[in-house]
């Protein structure tokens, strides 16, 4: 298959911008949706960063993919069958390295560029983290390497994964049909990923399919009674792409400098965001906690504690 | 390297088209201070969030929590609200009717509250401090 060697980002990037305007033009129209042009172009920019570094992470993820390939178990050649084999597999390995994105801090300090705007739309798509290489994020791909698929098709179906999830990043679409929200990621689906409503953290981690997140309880349904708030549960006050790129590593660099034993230290880079010795800090889980409480309170009514 | 410079070029471009759209389209939107929104959206991210004392000044406001005492400082970031609990001030200056606060925030190192007037701007300042 010789379209292999072609990037599907690159190629869907005129599609991608075109949509942009596309969206904004329909939010203008109908009102459904909102754009920032500060935040945009924080979006764009980060995007277009993210290009610029992507060729380091390109370099770590063939050279690490390289070296594992070659102990390899099976030859695996290139067919329309493996091709599909591959894509799922693909998106099943993104599935758990997204869901650790968001519970190990070391990857969330990356990982947080791309959920840092307070809007949703088309360019925050685009708002792509660009310190990837400084995260072990490639090395989740192992076992596609081990298996025997070769490398430029696992690159293709990668890229393939990364344009489906473009589309999915607005609020002008509402609901998709039924059918195809119970299998594949959606504007719906993600909204409730981006949103930092107690109910909706850490939730909808896929890339292309849902049912990962059926199947391994991460799933949450979109509830009209409770629109989503995009963002991050500490929002920042800059549109500034490198102070947004370094502010979880700044963050990380600081609480490890205060660290009064390497348990402490270790903590700060391989616990949950929010994680901290005395608890004094608050992760999803004791959002989420807090909120059931004091629900629970506002309904015996008794006073939450 | 000729390509790469037009590369480059033409993505540079292509921003500042897209976000010229954007300004055309929507304007360049800041966010009005509106304590009652302001204490909507703190009692929806934080439970049990009851508005107490509250002033807009300047492009910040500051509210209170009547559960536990504690003071918000929120400021308009575009079409949006960024909001903190004034818990690690770093340093607190007052000059006349403005108060000058300093965090230890990467993101939000410093404000500028700009009361109606100096009696406020004090009253503010003792509260802060207590």
């Amino acid at each position: 298959m010789s379209f292999l060697h072609i990037s599907p980002t690159e190629w869907a990037t005129p599609a991608f911008i075109f949509l942009v305007v596309v969206e904004m033009l329909a939010v203008y129209a109908t009102g459904r949706g909102a754009f920032e042009a500060r935040d945009t172009l924080a979006s764009l920019l980060m995007g277009f960063l993210s290009v610029v570094m992507g060729t380091v992470y390109t370099l770590f993820f063939f050279g690490f993919g390289a070296f594992i390939y070659r102990y390899r178990i099976a030859d695996i050649a290139v067919t329309p069958l493996s091709f599909a084999i591959a894509f799922v597999a693909d998106d099943f390995f993104y599935y758990w390295w997204h869901r650790a994105s968001h519970r190990v801090r070391w990857l969330w300090a990356d990982h947080v560029q791309h959920h840092s705007s307070q809007h949703f739309n088309l360019s925050t798509a685009l708002r792509q983290p660009v310190t990837g290489a400084f995260t072990p994020g490639f090395a989740f791909r192992a076992p596609l390497f081990l298996l025997g698929f070769p490398l430029p098709l696992l690159a293709f179906v990668h890229g393939l994964n990364l344009v489906y999830q473009f589309w999915i990043h607005t609020e002008a679409i509402g609901k998709c049909p039924r059918w195809f929200e119970a299998v594949f990621n959606t504007p719906s689906h993600h909204r409730v990923h981006h949103a930092t409503n107690a109910d909706y953290l850490d939730r909808n981690y896929a890339g292309v399919f849902i049912l990962w997140d059926r199947l391994f309880g991460t799933f949450v349904e979109e509830d009209i009674a409770d629109p989503p708030r995009y963002g991050i549960v500490k929002n920042l006050a800059t549109f500034n792409p490198l102070r947004i790129a370094l502010h979880e590593w700044w963050g990380i660099a600081g609480d490890v400098a205060r660290s009064r034993s390497p348990r402490e230290a270790l903590g700060y880079i391989f616990a949950p965001p929010g994680w901290s010795p005395d608890g004094s800090r608050e992760t999803s889980e004791t959002i989420r906690e807090n909120w059931q409480r004091y629900r629970s309170a506002q309904l015996s009514g008794a006073p939450a504690e | 390297m000729n390509e790469l410079l037009l590369y480059l070029a033409g993505s540079l471009t292509g921003i500042a088209l897209m976000v010229g759209l954007n300004v055309l389209l929507f304007g360049r939107k800041a966010r009005a201070l509106d304590t009652g929104a302001l204490a909507a959206r703190l009692a929806l991210d934080h439970p049990g969030f009851r508005a107490g004392d509250s002033v807009v000044a300047g492009d910040a406001a500051l509210i209170e929590n009547r559960e536990d005492g504690a003071v918000w400082l929120v400021r308009a970031g575009g079409d949006k609200f960024v909001t903190r609990k004034l818990e690690r001030v770093k340093r607190l200056s007052r000059a006349g009717n403005a108060l000058d606060l300093r965090f230890a925030d990467f993101t939000f190192p410093k404000a500028r509250l700009s009361f109606a007037d100096e009696a406020t701007a004090q009253a503010w300042e003792a509260r802060l401090r207590a």
